[in-house]
């Protein structure tokens, strides 16, 4: 199956231009678009199960950190995409060294693309089928799956992509569609709005990523992932407050990754990007292409574990977005404004463990995470079907007996998200939290942790204000539903929910089982009293390289495997060496499920039990209820305060350039201008006297002279006579004063 | 009739001067009176020229001058032939014949001149219709 | 070189009439009449060059001169014939006629001078004078067992010594003609033939 891989992208594309060239011209039935765009992205599932299956197989401890690329299969597994031509190091040891840009087009199938493929294809499809149900009579039904298959395509392409190069369109190529797909109610305001912001704040990010990919093949002379990762083995780690060539390439990559992935400063796109459907919303906004930041991040973590320095700004950045965008979201009343601020701080999480160097963590939270906040997406998307359109929880309520599935489904994805013991969102959450508290990369680490830890309370608690306010309590809808400004629906009057059809409740129990028991591939070693490995940390160990982060010193061989293995143990407690278990992890594990089920004691109080309590103290805490309820303000700052200070800015500048540019030219206008006075008056009263003294001079003599000009010509001839006289005369004067002396001497 | 009455002179002419003898010997014509001729003719050549307005009649007068130096170097030919032996024993090697044959090409030019400038004077007359020459007066500033 | 006897005579004769002949043709009224008058005056020159022993270019002279050219004059006198002259009103001289009198006047004056006493030189150096014997011989004998060598001696010349601006001047009359036609060829004839 590995020599099939190639197929794993080209199916949706094959989807992507089957939909969109002939949908629309031949008018598809929904029923051959949905077969269509479904059957492929299953063929490319089935596809991975297949490449999985045979990675794995031949997976042995002889070579199991040796990805498998397809370099050497050929066309159309691969082939040399982009012949650059010959080029030089410019950075680095090797500044100068010959290199090649010769860009492959190759996949790199290893643990890592195969989890992310596993997520993209598997979480895909089940949302593709949910789509046939929730777009179903929608006047765009072809272009919506077409988009799909083609994010699905660039999705792959970003996961298995084996340079940067590769990924880079995939990377772009996810952006391009998350546009797409945005803006596919294109006749909305807030829709094209929402995508341009999706658009514009990813080009920020992507500036970063561009210049990190200069950077890397400057540096590395190549832009293959494992060749990079042997060649950087060479470069030494940059300690804290160090800023070095290493810093400065995670820098631009984290930037690219923060405007992906919706971090602080870059997020403010990801809740507005809600305004897309809500099988996108699912797909791309939480499981998929949001996750692409941290896949990066991982898939380069021989660059970042090589500066502290970033590993540090990474598991801040990831903290404060994890805590602050879970605060938006106890406030928020828009059911998917209230998880997309929850895929905002779930990311926040993943970066957190990239940063304090729990990759594996990270990558397992992304692997959880796409199981339940899919199931919590689409879960919403049956409800708001279920409203014909209603998207504000505060017109729900007490949905629980009108729809039963998606409620039962939705309460698997609520536990899983609080962190409840056995359910997927526990383990990985526990695992980023315990090594945040346990890092030795930098110090200061349990602060985070403290922070990473109240946020699981507030975490919790909005989840169950979530489901507090959706199902339970009192039935809202009927009477706010025609008070209300109806917005969303096209049918209006009274409405009575209900059950959405079985294409998409489908999808919610495989996803539900799915963030059930999709943690326990990753049960801590803890837990099982150290008896076994952790078995997610075990497959993706080969991924994560080893490096000490304690001295400057390049590791002593080439390669990173044979980083000594002390310091393997300091970077990432996982492997042999680290099965016995610290008891610290037992007490976190408690305090973890303590505040979990705080927070959902909290949320019962407040939003079940006594639902006037919420006004009460929001009144109380009105400074803090209003920070939330704008989210920070940061929006307002960005829009408001932001471009008033751009506008001071060019004011400042346009008086710049009013007093000392226009100065400047004006002074040497004027300069230029005497001058030029004076060279014209030496102009006009030297020289042009000079010249037309000549003239004058010329005239005068022509006014002369030109009477000799008679156009006669017998004048001239006459003239030519006397001329002919006078020599004559000269000749014979002699002649003639000898004849006149003859004459008269006689 | 005035060249009647001179051309009957001629035959009394001879008479004449063969009865005074060394009287009129002296009124026989030498090169002198050649080149005299030849001047005179070549003196109303050129008043023909500066004086006539009809080109055609300039054109004549060019002509006149054409023949005067015709008739100079034929003159001078002739001089050279009679006193050839003379000279030779003087140590002047001569080629008399050379008078004749630059004659010969003087004519040739004199009648390409007046093919080429009455072409001209035709050309003239259609334009302009006018022949006289102080009409044609474009150069003048 | 002398001339003796009736050539003497002659000589005076012909220069005479060459010279009236030459100041009609300055002076006439019709075009007409000056070209007839320049025949005149060419056959007087032409009858000279037979006085001086130049028979062939006398012959050249009436040949080429009165048989070619003055045809051609009279063509174009006729041709562009305005016999506006015949009329008394129109001026036949123009303003400077005076001044060119003046100047040929003072010309013929200094011409005098320099002959005067120029004489000397251009006498006969001393020396056998070949011809006059010749001449004297054939003129006592009469012209029927003398045949002037005169033509033969110049031909030679000409193909000769001269072949080369004889040929010259072929090309030269040659262009003179095409020239001649392309100027005479009007505007109308152009039209015709195309």
């Amino acid at each position: 199956m590995l020599k099939l891989v190639w197929l794993i992208p080209v199916l949706p594309l094959l989807g992507f231009l089957f939909n969109f060239l002939l949908g629309r011209r031949l008018g598809l039935s929904e029923r051959i678009v949905s077969v269509v765009a479904c059957g492929v992205i299953l063929v490319s599932m089935l596809l991975t199960f297949g490449a999985f299956y045979e990675y794995h197989w031949s997976f042995n401890p002889a070579n199991e950190d040796k990805p498998y690329i397809t370099t050497n299969d050929g066309f159309p597994n691969s082939f040399t995409w982009l012949p650059g031509g010959a080029a030089h190091d410019s950075l680095g040891k090797e500044a100068g060294a010959p290199s090649n840009f010769n860009i492959p087009w190759s996949y790199q199938i290893d643990q890592l693309s195969l989890v992310m493929m596993f997520i993209v294809t598997f979480v895909g499809f089940w949302i593709h089928v949910f789509a046939t149900g929730y777009m179903h009579r929608d006047k765009g039904y072809y272009r919506f799956f077409a988009y799909l298959n083609l994010f699905m395509f660039m999705m792959l392409l970003l996961v298995m992509g084996s340079n940067f190069m590769i990924m880079f369109i995939g990377w772009e190529g996810v952006g391009l569609c998350s546009y797409l797909l945005i803006g596919y109610y294109f006749d909305r305001q807030e829709a094209a709005d929402a995508s341009k912001k999706a658009f514009v704040v990813n080009r920020i990010g992507d500036f970063g990523m561009v210049l990190a990919i200069c950077g890397v093949f400057a540096t590395f002379g190549t832009l293959q992932f494992h060749e990079v990762a042997t060649r950087s083995a060479a470069y030494s780690t940059e300690q804290l407050w160090q800023f070095g060539l290493m810093s400065w390439l995670a820098l631009g990559l984290f930037i690219g990754a923060t405007g992906k992935s919706a971090q602080i400063p870059l997020y403010i796109w990801l809740p507005d990007a809600m305004a897309g459907p809500t099988p996108v919303s699912a797909l791309i906004h939480a499981a998929t292409m949001v996750t692409a930041g941290v896949f990066m991040v991982t898939r380069t973590n021989f660059i970042f574990q090589r500066s502290v320095t970033m590993m540090m700004i990474v598991a801040l950045v990831g903290c404060l977005t994890a805590f602050i965008a879970a605060t938006i979201g106890i406030t928020q009343t828009d059911i998917k404004k209230v998880l997309a601020y929850s895929t905002v701080s779930q990311l926040g999480y993943m970066f957190l463990g990239a940063g304090v160097g729990a990759f594996i963590g990270a990558i397992f939270h992304v692997f959880t995470h796409a199981f339940f906040k899919a199931l919590l997406f689409l879960g919403s998307g049956s409800v708001i079907h279920g409203l014909h359109h209603e998207q504000e929880m505060p017109r729900m309520g007490g949905l629980k007996k009108y729809l039963p599935v998606t409620y039962k489904t939705m309460l698997m994805g609520w536990l899983a998200i609080c962190g409840i013991i056995p359910f997927a969102g526990f383990f990985s959450k526990d695992e980023i939290l315990w090594k945040t508290f346990s890092t030795n990369i930098f110090g200061g680490a349990k602060i985070l942790w403290v922070v990473g830890f109240i946020t699981a309370g507030i975490t919790a608690f909005y989840m169950t204000r979530l489901m507090g306010l959706t199902f339970w309590g009192e039935e809202r809808f009927r009477k706010s539903h025609n008070e209300g400004p109806a917005s969303h629906g096209e049918h209006h009057g009274p409405v009575e929910p209900h059950e959405s059809p079985r294409s998409m409740t489908l999808p919610l129990i495989v996803l539900a089982v799915g963030a059930v028991v999709g943690g326990w591939v990753g049960i801590p070693a803890a837990l099982t009293g150290g008896a076994n490995a952790n078995l997610f940390e075990r497959w993706l160990e080969p991924v994560i390289v080893k490096v000490d982060h304690t001295t400057t010193e390049p590791a002593p061989g080439a390669h990173p495997a044979a980083a000594p293995a002390e310091t393997a143990a300091a970077a990432s407690a996982h492997g042999e060496a680290s099965h016995e278990v610290d008891p610290m992890e037992y007490l976190l594990i408690v305090l973890s499920l303590a505040i979990a089920l705080g927070g959902i004691y909290l949320g019962r109080v407040f939003y079940v039990k006594r639902p006037d309590l919420p006004k009460v103290w929001a009144a109380k805490l009105r400074p803090l209820y209003q920070l939330s309820f704008n989210k920070w303000y940061w929006d307002y700052l960005l829009d408001v305060k932001g471009v008033e200070a751009v506008k001071a800015v060019d004011n400042a500048l346009f008086q710049v350039d009013a007093e000392v540019v226009d100065g400047g030219v004006n002074g040497s206008a004027w300069v230029t201008r005497f001058w030029a006075t004076v060279t014209g008056w030496w102009d006009k009263w030297v020289i042009d006297l000079a010249v037309n003294a000549s003239g004058w001079i010329t005239r005068a003599g022509s006014f002369v002279l030109r009477t000799v000009q008679t156009g006669f010509w017998q004048n001239y001839v006459l003239l030519f006579a006397l001329g002919l006289f006078l020599i004559l005369l000269y000749y014979v004067y002699p002649a003639i004063t000898t004849t006149i002396k003859s004459f008269t001497g006689k | 009739m005035i060249s009647f009455i001179i051309g009957s002179l001629a035959y009394v002419a001879p008479l004449l001067l063969q009865a005074q003898g060394p009287l009129l010997k002296r009124f026989e014509p030498t090169l002198i009176n050649f080149l005299m001729l030849s001047f005179l003719l070549f003196v109303v050549g050129v008043a023909g020229v500066l004086s006539r307005r009809n080109i055609i009649i300039i054109f004549m007068s060019i002509e006149l001058i054409l023949n005067a130096v015709n008739l100079n170097l034929i003159a001078f030919s002739r001089y050279l032939e009679v006193n050839k032996d003379a000279l030779a024993a003087k140590g002047l090697a001569v080629n008399p014949l050379a008078g004749p044959v630059f004659t010969v090409f003087i004519i040739v030019v004199a009648a390409a001149e007046a093919a080429v400038g009455l072409g001209i004077v035709i050309a003239m007359f259609r334009n302009r219709e006018t022949v006289a020459i102080d009409e044609i007066d474009l150069l003048k500033w | 070189m002398q001339l003796h006897g009736w050539e003497a005579a002659l000589f005076y004769v012909l220069a005479i009439m060459t010279l009236f002949m030459a100041v009609f043709v300055v002076t006439a009224r019709v075009a007409v009449h000056s070209a007839l008058f320049l025949i005149s005056t060419l056959v007087n020159v032409a009858l000279l060059f037979i006085l001086l022993r130049a028979e062939f270019v006398a012959g050249v002279q009436i040949l080429v001169y009165v048989g070619g050219v003055m045809v051609l004059f009279l063509f174009v006198i006729m041709l562009v014939q305005t016999r506006a002259e015949e009329e008394a009103r129109v001026r036949l001289y123009t303003g400077q006629t005076w001044p060119a009198v003046i100047i040929a006047l003072l010309l013929a004056v200094s011409f005098y001078f320099a002959m005067n006493p120029a004489q000397a030189a251009f006498r006969p150096p001393e020396g056998p004078q070949v011809v006059a014997a010749e001449t004297s011989e054939r003129a006592s004998a009469g012209a029927g067992s003398n045949i002037s060598k005169d033509t033969q001696e110049v031909g030679e010349q000409l193909y000769r010594q001269a072949a080369l601006p004889f040929e010259i001047a072929s090309l030269l009359l040659l262009v003179a003609m095409v020239g001649a036609v392309l100027l005479a060829r009007g505007t109308k004839q152009e039209k015709y033939y195309e």
